[in-house]
């Protein structure tokens, strides 16, 4: 028998004037699992997160919540992508609030937030005002805040907006322990290294619709006409005769998924990398090489969640101008 | 999606624990009655004073040659009679005293008072409080003197001058209102307005703010915008009736220390519909105001339809003086019935005794009816306006979410 998954969308549709902000998405999420919930922006994740919190309802379509198509907001926790804090307000009782707006005793509550606030290092700022902390403490009290209750599902947008990598850190290891815990986490960011080393599944987004969905490596497989891997070479171009480069990369094209990219560092080198399709020959490609041209390194690499993501929902041109960037 | 029940009271006890912690609101409910009192106090004195102060009055009877000559009239209370001579003693220079404030005011009859049937009245300021006093004191002593001249003695004058003795029944309830009835009811009136007001303001404050700080998305994720509505006017319903108990308690204390006669109405029965009505009154403009703030950022942001609804609760003042009137005319009856209306007026009209045993059940039951279809309307809106940021909403736009799922 299958395990009931702990959120189940299907279908689902939401329009905004003559808008379609969603356009029939379909997705699980089971417990304890982290799930990227990814797309650029205005590509409807945000819409989708209201609806599936009932915020806002569908126009179509059909969300159950373990079974259900009531929400127990109780079992449920959000952290959204713009910070939602009551500024003014003492940071202990600000929690112990949304823990009680949650279903816990003010006792619980208070108990919860305070072993929270010792998790993310913020004890000592538990009787002070939430505006009075960085960025980046407001965002942990933001994340205490979502998970103090102990959801079975943690809706997290853009949890890592405004923390420095140790901090990104911090917050990776506590996504974590949710999912160890058996809390499914719907993990929506644009810090894709991060969601490429957490997020257990993926759905990737664009203009309401579902573009790719998935293990990383089912995506990989998927993205981009089935390029799998990418081919680094380091080249030494000094003493080449003019174009030699250029050869190079023309030769490449005739095997690449894409357009390959080169580009000339300061140290005098030519980086030139290609997608290529998994378990491909490299004996052609590396006898292209001749011509002066003094080859430094060379690597074959898996395609990144980067790269997938802008080549899915950016396009074939855009995945040529951001590969270097993973 | 069914709500649980009870989900509202985390917000309704936030609200309230939040309200009651915040200086600002502590200070205004404390130092409201410090200052009634205050001004209570001020105003006696300086009417005490006043009244202790006699009034220097000059009457002066024109002679054929023009010429001035004081009179003497009989003593009247807090009247002293000055007899003025010298450069004082014309018209120019009674008017030059009275100008300098030597003099309260002058009289100059242009005969003897006995023969007077006019004078000229010099005063700073048109219709002095004194005057009509005076002149009827003195159209009195002309009167008995003219009586003497035709032969009449105090005794036969006084039978002429006897008024009917009347012996009033009333027939209504209401039919007799005193002084300390009036300003009773115009006592509730007002602190009616002021807490409506009071809470309105700081309704203002927690909704908007919390949708300006971004927080209402993270709350309506974990209780429904009906829920959180609800929350919302019960905590600053609460709130509410916490300071109107807080001032009504302190302005009988004030009362009963200027021994300002309370109304002979006021009684246990009148308290506890004053209070029925008011919860309900409240409940209904806190809805009114969660209505208005659920479609806008701020207050800044609102539009002239919104204002305009703002307005709803000063519409009662303008009824109060038919109110004070006549507290059992038809369109008084029929106007305290009106939801927004009853919480102001049928409680002043209850101090006026003019409340018929039916009319506090329906009229409660109106407004409570009243509040709980507002409430509705509140949460609605809120639901549907609540992802609003930073745009204005527009009637036709109202229209369209009313008719939102």
């Amino acid at each position: 028998m299958t395990a009931l998954p702990l959120l189940s969308v299907r279908d689902i549709v939401k329009s905004f004037g003559g808008a379609r902000a969603v356009d029939g998405l379909s997705f699980e999420v089971r417990r304890g699992e982290v799930f990227g919930f990814l797309g650029p922006n205005g590509a409807g994740k945000t819409t989708t997160l209201r609806a599936l919190l009932g915020i806002i309802r569908p126009d179509a379509g059909e969300i159950r919540f373990e079974g259900s198509a009531v929400l127990d907001r109780r079992r449920v926790g959000y952290l959204p992508e713009e910070r939602g804090l009551l500024e003014d307000a003492v940071i202990l009782d600000a929690l112990v609030y949304l823990g009680t707006l949650r279903g816990l005793s003010r006792r619980a509550a208070a108990a919860a937030a305070a072993e929270w606030l010792e998790r993310v290092g913020l004890s000592a700022h538990a009787r002070k005002k939430l505006n009075t902390l960085s960025k980046g403490n407001q965002q942990k009290v933001q994340f205490a805040g979502a998970v103090l209750h102990r959801p079975a599902l943690a809706v997290l947008d853009e949890p890592f907006s405004g923390l420095d990598p140790l901090n990104q850190e911090l917050f990776s290891r506590l996504i974590r322990e949710l999912g160890a815990q058996g809390t499914g986490v719907l993990l929506s960011a644009h810090h894709l290294n991060l969601a490429e080393r957490l997020c257990d599944r993926f759905l990737l987004i664009a203009h309401g619709r579902e573009a790719l969905a998935g293990t990383l490596d089912e995506i990989r497989r998927a993205a981009a006409g089935g390029a799998g891997e990418v081919l680094e070479l380091d080249l030494r171009a000094e003493g080449a005769p003019d174009g030699a480069v250029a050869h190079v990369v023309a030769a490449l094209a005739s095997h690449a998924r894409g357009a390959p990219r080169a580009e000339a560092r300061a140290d005098g080198r030519v980086r030139v990398e290609a997608a290529l399709p998994a378990g491909a020959d490299l004996a052609p490609l590396l006898r292209a090489l001749n011509g002066g041209l003094r080859v430094e390194r060379v690597h074959m690499r898996a395609l990144s969640l980067h790269e997938i993501y802008v080549r899915s929902v950016g396009g074939a041109d855009a995945a040529a101008v951001e590969v270097a960037d993973a | 999606m069914p709500e649980r029940r009870m989900d509202w009271w985390p917000v309704a006890a936030w609200e309230m624990r939040r309200m009651l912690t915040r200086a600002d609101f502590v200070i205004s409910v404390l130092l409201m009655p410090l200052l009634v009192l205050g001004a209570g106090l001020a105003t006696r004195l300086i009417v005490e004073r006043s009244n202790a102060k006699p009034l220097r009055i000059a009457v002066a009877e024109a002679q054929p040659s023009g010429a001035l000559v004081p009179v003497a009239p009989p003593p009247l209370a807090r009247v002293v009679w000055a007899a003025p001579g010298g450069d004082t003693l014309t018209r120019a220079g009674l008017a030059a005293a009275v100008r300098a404030r030597a003099l309260e005011g002058a009289v100059i009859l242009p005969g003897p008072l006995a023969a007077a049937d006019s004078a000229d009245v010099v005063v700073r300021r048109a219709r002095p409080a004194w005057e009509a006093e005076v002149l009827g004191h003195l159209s009195a002593v002309g009167r008995r003197a003219r009586a003497a001249d035709a032969g009449l003695d105090s005794a036969a004058l006084a039978r002429l001058d006897a008024r009917l003795a009347a012996r009033e029944q009333v027939v209504t309830p209401g039919g007799r209102v005193s002084r300390a009835d009036r300003a009773t009811a115009l006592a509730l009136m007002l602190l009616t307005l002021a807490t409506v007001f009071t809470i309105g303001a700081y309704m203002g404050i927690g909704i908007t703010g919390e949708k300006q700080a971004r927080s209402t998305e993270v709350i309506l994720s974990a209780v429904s915008a009906q829920s959180w509505m609800d929350g919302k006017i019960a905590g600053y319903t609460a709130i509410g009736v916490l300071q109107v108990v807080l001032w009504a308690a302190s302005a009988a204390v004030i009362a009963l220390f200027l021994s300002f006669p309370l109304s002979a109405n006021a009684s246990p029965a009148l308290l506890a519909a004053s209070l029925s009505l008011f919860v309900a009154g409240l409940c209904l403009y806190a809805a009114l105001y969660g209505t208005i703030y659920a479609t806008i950022k701020d207050l800044q942001s609102s539009s002239s339809f919104q204002a305009y609804l703002f307005f709803i609760p000063f519409l009662p003042l303008m009824f109060m003086e038919g109110v004070m009137r006549s507290p059992d005319a038809g369109w008084v009856v029929a106007l305290s019935h009106v939801p927004f209306f009853a919480p102001f007026l049928l409680p002043m009209r209850m101090t006026l005794g003019a409340v018929a045993p039916w009319e506090v059940p329906l009229a409660l039951a109106l407004c409570a009816a009243a509040a709980w279809l507002l409430r509705g309307v509140a949460g609605h809106a809120m639901r549907i306006g609540m992802l609003m940021y930073g745009k204005d909403v527009s009637l036709p736009e109202l229209a369209r979410w009313a008719r939102e799922r």
